[in-house]
């Protein structure tokens, strides 16, 4: 919604490309699609008949028989024997009203599932999509875009099939049914009643085409608007803190009336087709009194005629006037077709191997894992190079180095979350492109910094979503001490968490990551070890904990604790994307190297209380 | 709702053209039947007939378009106000607020509740005044016809009114319980993407779709019942035009066979009900966008009932300076959450005017809060922070902000130049001024880089800055204020070393005057203060200049320590890593 680019793109009504993408969605509904058109001449034979059967009853009451200019309504017009004429057309009437208002009900309820069922499927398709996105996607589109995607964009594209295309479409049949009709009834009189079409079909094109400029006008300047609020509330805080509130105002003051004088240019063309509307049918009456009276006199035309006449050039202009309206929602809604269609375009990952055609599928995952001379960047410098290590099966190791080194970026590719610009991954020998992802990841748990919490309850965040009966569950929160913190909720399990309105501690918060991957029960454990420090008491857990957590694992850690590194069997150092030293605590402390130096930066104030 | 008030001129104006429109549309149907009654018996008279209708109609259309302006105008100007007050009102509103509510909760406020309010507006200001009186001025004609068929043609419209309020209160029951459903939807798909690093590590995705497809499902189901709701009202309401135009024929046409009535006279009927049913169906959409207006109002003035709480208070004191002397007397501070532990405990601190304080600690030990407190970015009792011996809630706002420039953590920039970034708090700064905070602030020579220089187009549509010039920026933007006070929350992290000891040094409160807060993690960066503060959870723990911190033996002690190893480290590194590597390495810049 804040970004300009996307809404000056804006214009187009009808994108045959657009409807062509659409179509795949609307195949499985293209029977609604065809109920709905079949309606259409249904409805146009029903309108039809209205305006003649007043028509017939000024007949009636002038000449004392039911007479119709169209001969199959005249059927239809004339009672049965012993009926009164008047009851009966009052009858006639309402009927094909209440059938009018069957039909309609109809159309629109076909239209809304039709609509409805659409958005529904390219929204599950679209969050699909989205998880089938590589990281990499998530790295530079922004959260917020993403959801006007799903959401805003989505509902936009609802209202195209409610208001839009096949309203359209009917309006325009019916209104060439209604020329057809009176062009039957007497080719003169609707020549002479039609002669007013011309002037309102230029004024509509013209009233069209400065809509359309005036609504591009007025979306630019709305959308510049809430980019310029949605940044005042992010950065309230200097706003405040530097008192520029008044100055701010003003800008905003003015953007908004700018705004507001685009709308009132938009107002002036509606309030114009309106008035214009209303003209050319008052007009249109007139033409007919004037040319009817003439042929009434001459050859004898009756009153009903003229009045079928007056009734139906009313019905006929009558479309026009929801024009604008369905104008501006085509506008919207294929825009936001586009914005749609154009996330449709990110490229997925490629498909992930069917798991039950691995051929080690059923074994369980050792947990022996190879790097060799592997390679990776985000953007231009490289993050990776040319990284070799082995793990053997349920070793521990330990990355440490400074921020930005690297050690992160391993783990994350051993998960295969980035794909390796060069080298190969092995695990059981097994190059991990060739594992299915879902096998790969299955067999590992990565424990991140902090815990992200999903909105569900308690139970959920600490699941996950894995198939695991309670006494597993109950052994892991006590081994990872996460016991106290279920007894402190009122709900137990079953209370309800999210990211937002947590009161967790960063301890407890720890302690719930390291419950969640031992649930797991995974082959290899890739930790990146939280930074932020506890008080003594939690530590105490935190480490009791994690000797649980890794005990029989392949582990791969990314160190912060001493107590870890003193553990694991062997420590590499890392520096600017390259291993630079190993072995383990000791012997790399001998060698008074990289080791030596960030050992008595990050650890040795540890000493006092982790020994 | 006070938005109605204002300039009265084009109410009035607007209320005469409604007016005059819905007597003009009175005639149309006069006219008409005048024209009728020629036909039948005085065929000459039909010329001038027709020519009067052609005129009235002229000036029907006239306004109409007149009543359509003005009417579609006010509404787009009460929005106008509307928008303006909802943004200036959340300027006076105090951090806890944006603290508590999210910034796409309160766009939404701005975009989808102002959207309804605006729609309603729009549409239903004009309907609701048009529509009675058509309607009024229509009844007294038919009444002067015929009374008793305007009886038979008026009686089914109440059933009618009742029908679009039964329907449209079920409308804005579905359509909240929609938009409820909607927003859920979004809270999942920014779930799905903020933890997207979880949802993959741990194969959550069929999961996740699998709570989408429930959420959606759900979502479907209520859009759909809102646009059920919908079609059957306004299908139903379609029948009106029918039953009355049937009436007609029976009742007045039966009148007409009974001598009572002449023919021409039902003209006048079928006109009015041809004419009246446009409005009578957007009376019915009107109600129906009117639940979702009134929402979107009640939406906006939670916002707008939000009491800003900082603001002067009666007894203000009237202070025309701050000179910067400072004092915390048993400062404490928690956020308003159950059960959680007060973020500041028992903080005490004198500063004199002109004289620098630093602070170090742990991640979370409250030292942004410290901080925060003297702006009144965070709101505390009285008795607790003083001023220049003065109460900071007694001191007036526009001086304390005018006199205070703080750069905060993040270092938030504007979508706009470098320039006017830097003279944020003070547009009218010339750019003299504004270069030379940039000098002051280290930035100048980066900013001389681009090829635009201070012309610069800064955020999404801009550059994109490294973390270290937005914080210069953001310290460049903070000195051209010239503040009596600043404060510094761990601005500095980004930049390197050498840098930062050049600002420091250029800050310098003994040249300045200036009373000066740093908070930082580099020990570097506090070392020349006139007194350190160190805070652990909320309270601090040790207090002096860095010599005495360093004797201590403390946190402080160790923290130097480790830094000292770290300055060394960074210069040799290199050295080191390429002898550990056994290679050459290539890169070896950006050290020291």
């Amino acid at each position: 919604m804040s970004d300009l680019h996307e809404e000056q793109a804006l214009g187009k009504v009808y994108d045959s490309d657009l409807i062509r993408r659409l179509w795949p969605f609307l195949r499985p509904y293209r029977g609604w699609i065809g109920f709905t058109f079949l309606l259409i001449p249904l409805r146009g034979a029903l309108e039809v008949i209205p305006p003649l059967v007043i028509g017939a009853a000024l007949n009636f009451l002038v000449s004392g028989s039911v007479s119709s200019d169209v001969a199959w309504v005249e059927r239809i017009l004339a009672p049965p024997e012993d009926f009164e004429v008047l009851l009966w057309l009052f009858l006639v009437l309402v009927s094909v009203a209440a059938a009018l208002l069957a039909l309609e009900f109809l159309r629109g309820w076909s239209m809304v599932i039709l609509g409805q069922k659409t958005v529904r499927d390219v929204r599950g398709r679209l969050f699909d999509h989205v998880q089938r996105l590589p990281m990499r996607f998530f790295d530079r589109y922004p959260v917020g875009r993403l959801v006007t995607r799903l959401t805003n964009d989505l509902e936009n594209l609802a209202e195209m099939f409610s208001m839009g295309v096949v309203a359209l479409v009917a309006d325009l049949f019916i209104m060439a049914i209604f020329a057809y009709v009176i062009f039957t009834i007497d080719p003169r009189l609707a020549a002479v009643a039609m002669g007013v079409v011309p002037f309102l079909a230029i004024a509509a094109v013209i009233f069209r085409y400065k809509v359309r400029e005036a609504f591009r006008e007025v979306r630019v300047k709305i959308a510049r608007l809430n980019a310029h609020l949605q940044e005042t509330i992010s950065g309230m805080k200097v706003v405040q803190l530097f008192a520029r509130e008044r100055r701010n105002l003003a800008d905003f003051e003015r953007m908004n009336a700018s705004h507001r004088d685009s709308w009132y240019r938009s107002i002036n063309y509606d309030a114009l087709l309106f008035s214009s509307v209303d003209l050319a049918t008052n007009l249109t009456r007139a033409l007919i009194f004037w040319y009817g009276a003439r042929l009434m006199g001459a050859e004898g035309m009756s009153i009903g005629t003229v009045y079928v006449f007056t009734d139906y050039m009313g019905r006929f202009f009558r479309p026009l006037m929801d024009l604008s309206a369905r104008y501006s929602v085509m506008q919207s809604s294929m825009a936001s077709a586009e914005r749609v269609f154009q996330l449709f375009d990110e490229a997925t990952e490629p498909p992930d191997l069917d798991p039950a055609a691995d051929a080690s599928a059923d074994e369980r995952v050792r947990g022996e894992v190879v790097f060799e001379n592997v390679t990776f960047a985000y953007g231009d410098g490289p993050v990776l190079n040319d990284v070799s290590f082995r793990v053997a099966p349920g070793e521990r190791v330990a990355f440490v180095g400074h921020t930005g080194s690297g050690k992160t970026t391993t783990l994350k590719l051993l998960a295969r979350l980035y794909e390796l610009q060069g080298g190969s991954i092995r695990i059981d020998g097994l190059d991990i492109r060739e594992m299915s992802r879902q096998r790969l990841r299955d067999a590992m748990a990565f424990v991140l910094q902090d815990v992200f919490l999903f909105d569900g309850d308690l139970r959920y965040n600490i699941l996950l979503g894995a198939a695991i009966d309670d006494t597993v569950m109950e052994q892991a929160v006590d081994a990872t001490h996460v016991r106290p913190l279920v007894e402190r909720m009122p709900e137990g399990y079953a209370q309800p968490v999210s990211e937002r309105g947590v009161n967790f501690s960063t301890g407890e918060r720890q302690l719930l990551s390291f419950a969640r991957a031992l649930v797991r029960d995974p082959s290899i454990l890739l930790l990146d070890e939280a930074t932020s420090s506890v008080d003594t008491e939690t530590e105490a857990l935190v480490q009791d904990a994690l000797h649980h957590l890794l005990e029989g694992k392949t582990s791969i850690v990314v160190a912060h604790r001493l107590s870890t590194i003193r553990d694991v069997d062997r420590i590499y150092v890392m520096h600017r994307g390259e291993i630079c030293e190993e072995g383990n605590h000791d012997e790399l402390l001998e060698r008074r190297g990289l080791y030596w130096r960030l050992y008595q930066i990050q650890f040795a104030q540890q000493e006092g209380f982790a020994a | 709702m006070g938005y109605v008030g204002g300039a009265k001129l084009p109410y009035v104006f607007g209320a005469v053209l409604t007016v005059g429109y819905a007597v003009l549309f009175q005639l149309i149907p006069l006219s008409i039947r005048r024209i009728v009654a020629a036909l039948e018996s005085e065929p000459g008279l039909v010329t001038v007939a027709v020519r009067d209708l052609v005129l009235l109609s002229a000036v029907f259309a006239l306004f109409r378009l007149g009543s359509r302006i003005v009417m579609f105008r006010i509404g787009r100007q009460i929005e106008f106000r509307l928008r303006n007050d909802y943004f200036s009102h959340l300027q006076r509103l105090p951090q806890s607020f944006f603290n508590s509510h999210r910034t796409g909760d309160l766009m939404s406020r701005a975009v989808n509740d102002i959207n309804g309010v605006r729609l309603f507006l729009g549409m239903g200001l004009l309907n609701i005044v048009q529509t009675p009186v058509l309607f009024v001025g229509a009844i007294v004609v038919m009444l002067g016809i015929d009374p008793a068929l305007t009886l038979w043609v008026v009686a089914p419209y109440p059933a009618f009114i009742l029908i679009t309020r039964f329907f449209g209160r079920r409308m804005f029951a579905a359509n909240m319980e929609g938009q409820e459903q909607l927003g859920r939807v979004s809270t999942l798909v920014q779930e799905n993407a903020s933890g997207v690093l979880v949802v993959r590590s741990n194969s959550l995705e069929d999961r996740e779709r699998r709570r989408f497809e429930d959420e959606n499902l759900t979502l479907y189901a209520r859009m759909m019942k809102v646009a059920k709701i919908n079609i059957t009202m306004q299908s139903v309401v379609g029948l009106l035009p029918a039953v009355t135009a049937g009436l007609v024929i029976l009742v007045g046409g039966r009148a007409v066979v009974a001598g009572t009535l002449a023919s021409e006279d039902l003209w006048v009927f079928w006109i009015y009900i041809g004419m009246l049913t446009f409005p009578t169906i957007m009376l019915g959409f009107v109600i129906s966008i009117a639940q979702r207006g009134f929402a979107g109002l009640v939406r906006i003035g939670e916002v707008l009932d939000t009491d800003p709480s900082i603001k002067d208070r009666p007894d203000v004191e009237p202070m025309t300076e701050i000179r910067g002397q400072i004092a915390l007397r048993g400062l404490r501070f928690s956020y308003p959450k159950e059960g959680s532990e007060p973020v500041l405990a028992e903080v005490d601190l004198d500063i004199e005017s002109g004289k620098t304080v630093g602070i170090v600690g742990p991640v979370g030990a409250g030292k942004s809060t410290l901080v925060s407190v003297v702006p009144r970015l965070l709101e505390v009792s009285d008795g607790q922070v003083f001023i220049d011996g003065i109460d900071v809630n007694r001191v007036p706002v526009g001086l304390l902000r005018s006199s205070i420039a703080m750069v905060p953590q993040d270092s938030f920039l504007f979508s706009t130049t470098l320039a006017d970034n830097i003279r944020f708090g003070r547009p009218d700064a010339t750019m003299d001024e504004v270069r030379d905070a940039a000098r002051r602030a280290h930035v100048l020579s980066d900013i001389e880089d681009f090829p635009e220089g201070f012309d610069t187009q800064v955020g999404e549509r801009g550059i994109t800055l490294s973390g270290g010039q937005r914080q210069r920026v953001a310290i460049a933007r903070a000195l051209v204020l010239d503040p009596s006070i600043l404060i510094l929350d761990d601005a500095l992290s980004s930049v390197d070393h050498a840098t930062e000891e050049a600002i420091l040094g250029d800050l310098d409160s003994a040249r300045t005057g200036r009373t000066c807060f740093i908070v930082a993690h580099r020990i570097s960066a506090v070392r020349g203060s006139d007194q350190i503060l160190v805070l652990e959870r909320g309270r601090v723990s040790e207090r002096g200049t860095h010599r005495q911190l360093v004797e201590m033996g403390g946190f402080y002690a160790r923290l130097n320590e480790r830094q000292k190893l770290e300055e060394e480290i960074e210069e040799m590194e290199p050295v080191v890593a390429a002898a550990a590597a056994g290679a050459n390495m290539a890169d070896s810049e950006g050290v020291g």
